[in-house]
C-alpha cells in the first residue's frame, strides 16, 4: 500500500494541478497533445490573450530553463513550435489555445525540477 | 518537567542520529537496502535469479522466453561482434590490447572509475576510445557493430560475478556514484515519473499490458535484443526509450547522465552474473 501511494499520489497533485490551472482559464487540459489537435478553434477575441508572441517568447524561455535543469519535457519544444506555426499561418484559435498550454508546460517541468530536487532522497529505500 | 526534558532531549538525539546516519548511507549500505527492498517485497526469488528479470514474475512469458532462448536472436550479432572484436584494425591493433586479460571476460568491471580523466568509463565507451586511439571512426553509440562487440564481450564474461567498484579515496568518485543515484529516483517528462518509479515501486504493476522488471539486476543483460527493436541495443539506447516513454527529453548516449546513472544502477547489482547479452520483449 505505501508503494501504490508511493507511486500514485505525485501523478495525483499533476493532475490536480493542471485542473485547477484550467479552471482559473489559463489553459485547455484536453489539448496535451497538440499534434493531434489539427481542427482550427474560433475564440472570441475578447477572449484572446493579448500578445501572442510575447508568451511563446516565456514559453521559451522556460524551455531553456528546464532543459538547463536536465527536466525538459519531450513534447514542449513542439508545442512551442505548433503554436508559432499556427500565429504565423493567421490561425489564431490554435495560437491562443497553444500558446498558453506552451507556458504552463515550461512553468510545469522547471516545478518538476525545483521539487524533485528535494524530494527525490525520499524515494531510496532506507 | 523533566520528563518532558528527557523525552526533548531524547528526540533531538535520535533526529541527530538519524540525519548522521542518513549522511553516512554510503553506496554499499544502498545496494544492501535495494537489494533488502527487493527481496521483502519477493520473498521467494532467489537474489540469484534477479538476473531474470520480469520473467521472474510471469510463467507463461518465462516459459516463451526460455523457448526463445534455444536459438537464441541475438545469436549472429553475436557472431558478427566476435569477428569484428578479432579483427586487427588498420594500424595492426586490436580490442585485445587496450583491455585487461586481453578483453576477455572483463564486463562485471564496467562501468569503471578513470581516476586519470575523473569519469565514468562504460565499456562501450571504452570500445569506441579504443577504435579511436587506433585511428578507426567510433561506431554510433545504440546498436549495430557497438552493441555487437560489447554483446561478445559480455558474453565472454557470462557467469562472472558484477564487482562495480567506487574508490573511496576519490570523493569524484562518490559523487559521481551520487549523481547516478539522483537521477535514477527523480521525477521527469510530462508523466512524471522516474527510474524508480517504474524499477522499484512499479516492479511486477501492471503497466498497459506490461509487468515492469525489478531494478535489480537489470543492467546483467546488457547489451539486449528486444523484439520492439528487432535487433541488439545498448543500455543507453534504453534509457533513452525509458525517458522518451515519460515525455523527458532522453539525454544523449554516453553522455555524464547517462554513464553515472549506468554507475549506480550496476553498483546496486553488484554479486550478480552476467548474462549478456540477452533477450526480451
Amino acid at each position: 500500500m505505501t508503494s501504490l501511494l508511493r507511486f500514485c499520489l505525485p501523478a495525483v497533485a499533476c493532475a490536480g494541478l493542471l485542473i485547477a490551472c484550467s479552471k482559473q482559464g489559463a489553459i485547455d487540459t484536453a489539448a496535451l497533445s497538440p499534434a493531434d489537435e489539427s481542427a482550427p478553434v474560433a475564440v472570441p477575441a475578447a477572449d484572446m490573450p493579448a500578445d501572442l508572441p510575447a508568451l511563446l517568447e516565456q514559453a521559451e524561455a522556460l524551455r531553456q530553463q528546464a532543459a538547463d535543469l536536465g527536466h525538459e519535457w519531450s513534447n514542449h519544444a513542439a508545442t512551442i513550435t505548433a503554436a508559432r506555426e499556427a500565429l504565423d499561418a493567421g490561425n489564431s484559435g490554435d495560437a491562443a489555445r497553444l500558446a498558453p498550454l506552451a507556458v504552463l508546460m515550461g512553468e510545469q517541468s522547471v516545478l518538476q525540477a525545483r521539487t524533485e530536487a528535494g524530494r527525490w532522497r525520499a524515494a531510496v529505500p532506507q | 518537567m523533566d520528563t518532558m526534558r528527557l523525552i526533548v532531549r531524547n528526540a533531538s538525539a535520535a533526529l541527530v542520529l538519524g540525519f548522521a546516519g542518513l549522511a553516512a548511507a554510503g553506496p554499499e549500505e544502498d545496494r544492501q537496502a535495494f537489494v533488502g527492498y527487493f527481496q521483502q517485497r519477493f520473498a521467494d526469488i532467489p537474489f540469484e535469479n534477479y538476473i531474470d528479470g520480469a520473467y521472474n514474475f510471469d510463467e507463461d512469458a518465462r516459459g516463451q522466453w526460455l523457448d526463445l532462448e534455444d536459438f537464441p536472436p541475438y545469436e549472429f550479432a553475436l557472431e558478427e561482434g566476435e569477428a569484428l572484436f578479432n579483427t586487427p584494425f588498420a594500424n595492426g591493433g586490436s580490442y585485445a590490447d587496450c583491455f585487461e586479460n586481453g578483453g576477455i571476460a572483463i564486463r562485471q568491471n564496467y562501468p569503471k572509475w578513470d581516476r586519470e580523466n575523473g569519469r565514468v568509463v562504460t565499456l562501450e565507451l571504452a570500445i569506441n576510445e579504443c577504435r579511436e586511439s587506433n585511428g578507426e571512426p567510433p561506431y554510433p553509440w545504440q546498436k549495430g557493430e557497438l552493441a555487437a562487440v560489447s554483446a561478445y564481450m559480455a558474453h565472454t564474461s557470462r557467469g562472472e560475478v558484477f564487482v562495480i567498484e567506487i574508490p573511496v579515496d576519490d570523493p569524484r568518485a562518490l559523487a559521481a556514484y551520487e549523481e547516478g543515484k539522483r537521477f535514477f529516483y527523480t521525477r521527469r517528462g510530462q508523466l512524471n515519473m522516474s527510474c524508480a518509479s517504474c524499477h522499484l515501486d512499479g516492479a511486477n504493476v501492471r503497466l498497459r499490458a506490461e509487468l515492469p522488471g525489478p531494478g535489480l539486476g537489470q543492467v546483467t543483460h546488457f547489451p539486449v535484443y528486444r523484439a520492439k527493436w528487432q535487433e541488439l541495443g545498448t543500455l543507453h539506447r534504453r534509457y533513452t526509450g525509458c525517458n522518451d516513454q515519460v515525455r523527458a527529453t532522453p539525454f544523449p548516449s554516453q553522455s555524464k547522465e547517462y554513464r553515472r546513472l549506468e554507475y549506480f544502477h550496476t553498483y546496486m547489482s553488484n554479486g550478480l552474473a552476467v548474462n549478456g547479452p540477452g533477450s526480451r520483449k
